[in-house]
């Protein structure tokens, strides 16, 4: 068999060189240097509207502020507090609005960024499609697959920019890591777990006294992620960043999904689980990154691995009555592990039968040393010593902004190349709400295969 | 997060109070992504990196708490300054000629004025309100808003406990910047200030209390005694040196054990008068807060000096009642 797997690129470097120089990767992102040289080059600013100025829209609109390219000319909010807060942010050249078709009408902006609660966000974005501008739409796309399909086919129609706000897309720590799975870095990927472990009872604050008028309204209002009406709880909110760097790092969508939820501690009128647990299973071909058969590293070695299709199994957990695990991504492969965050990168190289680790090839004086110069190793009593020193992944940078000037430079151009496009976000939303579904039903939920959305694999 | 904030809300509805002190925490979390210069996510980390560059665009927010900063250097004679590292060095080069010890035991020229000096604030950074930019002038200036950041923190989260109609709170950052509002049912929120130089010391130097005010402390320790009054907003690690205020006079650490406790109407003005006054010495600090400035007849100043064993607290302005 041909070792030229044409899908798979080994770095030209020896892998273990490559680690042994440097232990620390600071991957930054590209677009700072991009944004400065295309600074002063011409004036043209991005007009930016933004509908939805609760707590993300108001970090979106302070970090706009801070990108050159981008004008926000209006601001939308039909809850008062937030539009005040919306349009403090947004400093003054900015129109408020309450009424979205108005802004939509009057402002006809450049670029328009959806913030609202989840079950707005296919209204909204139908609604501004025909217009041309370019969409900025937050993650999840929308509160139904049916709603996604519809939107992710109207958006190919007009051809539109659309961006799905999943920023783990634009950070650098997860595009190193993508890129170290898929040139077989990581071996076979086994399995992946995420979680997103928490400590609170998720409630935003009521600015009204509870049993006075208006209370109960307010207060669904104000805690939507709460009610199945407005929000797909943990799945849509939470799991919806991590399930699609799942589906990133794997290439494709999920064949089948079994999980178990309930509400087992905030019994406290909400309907949505507070906590969840699913099990999700990818179907992997026999040319899966890592699977591919690698040469041997020694004459006396054969290539005894035959790829062949295998599943992986990803575990996704959400809790909110303990915080111990917080929020990551483990990539289990069978030469290392990737332990993710939005802040650090960590990679563990696997001890395998080809490394012991102090046996340099060829330098059979320097082995002897070694072997001779009566050091003993200690292991010591670290029950996770196994796991040895991890290489880091650091990161310069805030995603969220690098995922806005992402955005904007589509948008400035046209590009409907996003970094997360209506596609992905397509398939990140029956991804989450498929789990939501196995976890109702209480049986093993199966992801159409014919359906485009799960055939689809990341050309990026 | 760098520093442990809590949070006290006195109320009837537990579930709303917590959701309240919920959103005060994240508060907290939300400025320091803001001011931060160790989270490389943080707008002021970004500033730090790019602004010796090239001119940074930066959102409303952190420039109005810029051009604020900017005007207490000038209302502190320079004494209360947010760059840090290359600029005090540069400082300590140009007046090393000017190091004569004082009876107070800081280093530091008699005849050596920040600002007019040539390394003060106002001469490295440049804000541009037309176009809403920080500069930096020169390579290796970084700015640290530690101190600052807290107590702003603390004031933004306060600001919305009115929204949610709780009237009686307290909270602190890192033990050494808190803000209380109200009071706790009959009596008013009790701090007290603790020895910086033995934590462990049983009896509190101070004992005041709060009520819709707030209480900063800074302290400068020798290098072999561990910080006491909490870390800086977001130092990291507890390798940070002991003494991290330096005097912007000299560049160098403060070296005689001396602290500064200030009551103010809000975190933010107790954390810049703190570390004003202690930086100034005693001398220095005593006449200028003699000045007729209606902020600073708003403020109450302690100051806290080992000598041998023991260790004295002194109001310089009148005891806060």
């Amino acid at each position: 068999m041909s070792d030229d797997t044409s899908a798979v690129t080994a770095p030209k470097t020896d892998r273990r060189e490559f680690l042994r120089r440097s232990s620390v990767l600071v991957a930054s992102s590209a677009l700072w240097v991009s944004e400065l040289t295309a600074a002063g080059k011409d004036d043209e600013h991005v007009r930016v509207a933004v509908v939805g100025t609760g707590g993300r829209g108001s970090d979106l609109i302070r970090t706009l502020t801070t990108i050159d390219r981008a004008q926000i000319v209006a601001v939308c909010d039909n809850y008062p507090p937030h539009l005040e807060r919306g349009m403090k942010y947004a400093g003054p050249q900015a129109r408020g609005f309450s009424d979205y078709t108005t802004m939509l009408r009057e402002i006809r902006p450049d670029a328009l960024v959806v913030a609202t609660p989840l079950y707005l966000h296919f209204e909204m974005c139908m609604e501004a499609l025909p217009t041309g501008c370019a969409i900025f739409c937050e993650k999840t796309m929308c509160r139904s697959i049916e709603q996604a399909r519809e939107l992710a086919a109207a958006v190919h129609k007009h051809d539109a920019v659309f961006q799905v706000g999943l920023q783990r897309r634009a950070n650098a720590i997860y595009q190193q890591a993508v890129a170290m799975v898929q040139t077989g870095m990581l071996g076979q990927i086994g399995a992946i777990k995420c979680q997103w472990h928490r400590n609170n009872n998720w409630r935003r604050p009521v600015p009204v006294k509870r049993g006075a008028e208006g209370w109960e309204a307010l207060e669904h209002r104000l805690n939507w992620r709460l009610y199945p009406q407005y929000s797909g709880g943990l799945m849509t909110e939470l799991a919806s960043h991590q399930l699609d760097v799942v589906n990133w790092v794997l290439g494709r969508g999920p064949r089948r999904v079994i999980g178990s939820g309930g509400i087992d501690y905030w019994r406290d009128g909400r309907e949505v689980f507070d906590n969840v647990f699913c099990i999700y299973e990818y179907e992997m071909p026999a040319d899966s990154p890592g699977a591919a058969k690698t040469a041997p590293s020694s004459p006396a070695e054969k290539a005894t691995s035959t790829p062949a299709p295998h599943t992986v199994r990803v575990t996704y957990s959400s809790i909110q009555n303990n915080a111990f695990e917080g929020a990551s991504e483990l990539i289990m492969g069978t030469r290392g592990t990737l332990l993710l965050t939005q802040k650090k990168g960590l990679f563990y190289r696997e001890r395998g039968v080809d490394d012991p680790g102090w046996a340099k090839d060829g330098r059979v004086k320097e082995n002897a040393k070694v072997i001779t110069s009566g050091k003993t190793l200690k292991l010591g009593n670290d029950p996770w010593a196994h796991r040895g020193l991890p290489f880091e992944i650091a990161s310069e940078g805030d995603d969220t902004r690098d995922e806005l000037v992402a955005f904007l430079q589509c948008a400035q151009h046209r590009d409907p190349a996003t970094i997360c496009d209506a596609r992905h976000g397509l398939l990140d939303t029956e991804t989450v709400l498929t789990g939501n579904l196995a976890m109702e039903r209480k049986t093993a939920v199966e992801f159409h295969p014919q359906d485009p959305a799960t055939a689809l694999k990341d050309e990026g | 997060m760098g520093s442990l904030f809590e949070v006290w809300l006195c109320g009837e509805d537990p579930e709303h109070l917590a959701a309240v002190g919920e959103a005060v925490l994240d508060d907290c979390e939300r400025v320091e992504l803001l001011l931060s210069r160790f989270d490389p996510a943080a707008e002021l980390a970004r500033v730090n990196r790019q602004a010796g560059t090239a001119p940074v665009l930066v959102s409303y927010e952190l420039f109005d708490i810029l051009q604020d900063c900017a005007r207490y250097w000038a209302l502190t004679d320079g004494f209360f300054d947010i760059t840090v590292g290359g600029i005090a060095r540069e400082t300590a080069r140009r007046s090393a000629q000017n190091l004569v010890g004082t009876a107070d035991g800081h280093t530091g020229g008699a005849a050596f004025r920040p600002a007019h000096g040539p390394a003060g604030f106002a001469d490295v950074v440049r804000l541009d309100p037309q176009r809403r930019t920080v500069s930096f002038l020169t390579a290796d200036v970084a700015l640290d808003l530690g101190g600052f950041g807290k107590g702003y923190a603390l004031d933004s989260a306060f600001g919305r406990l009115a929204e949610f109609g709780v009237e009686s709170a307290f909270a602190h950052g890192g033990t050494s910047s808190a803000v209380a509002r109200g009071s706790r049912g009959e009596e008013r929120w009790q701090v007290g200030i603790r020895n910086p130089f033995h934590p462990d010391a049983e009896d509190d130097l101070a004992q005041i209390e709060l009520c819709d005010a707030a209480l900063s402390s800074s302290a400068a320790l020798s290098s072999d005694v561990p910080a006491s009054d909490g870390s800086t907003f977001d130092a990291p690690s507890t390798d940070v040196p002991a003494s991290d205020v330096i005097n912007p006079a000299t560049g160098q650490p403060l070296i005689q054990q001396t602290g500064c406790s200030v009551v103010a109407p809000t975190a933010s003005l107790a954390e810049v008068l703190s570390t004003a006054v202690l930086a100034m010495g005693k001398q220095r600090a005593v006449a200028y807060l003699g000045r007729e400035e209606p902020w600073l007849q708003l403020c109450r100043v302690a100051w806290i000096e080992q000598a041998g064993d023991a260790v004295s607290l002194e109001w310089l302005t009148g005891v806060p009642r």
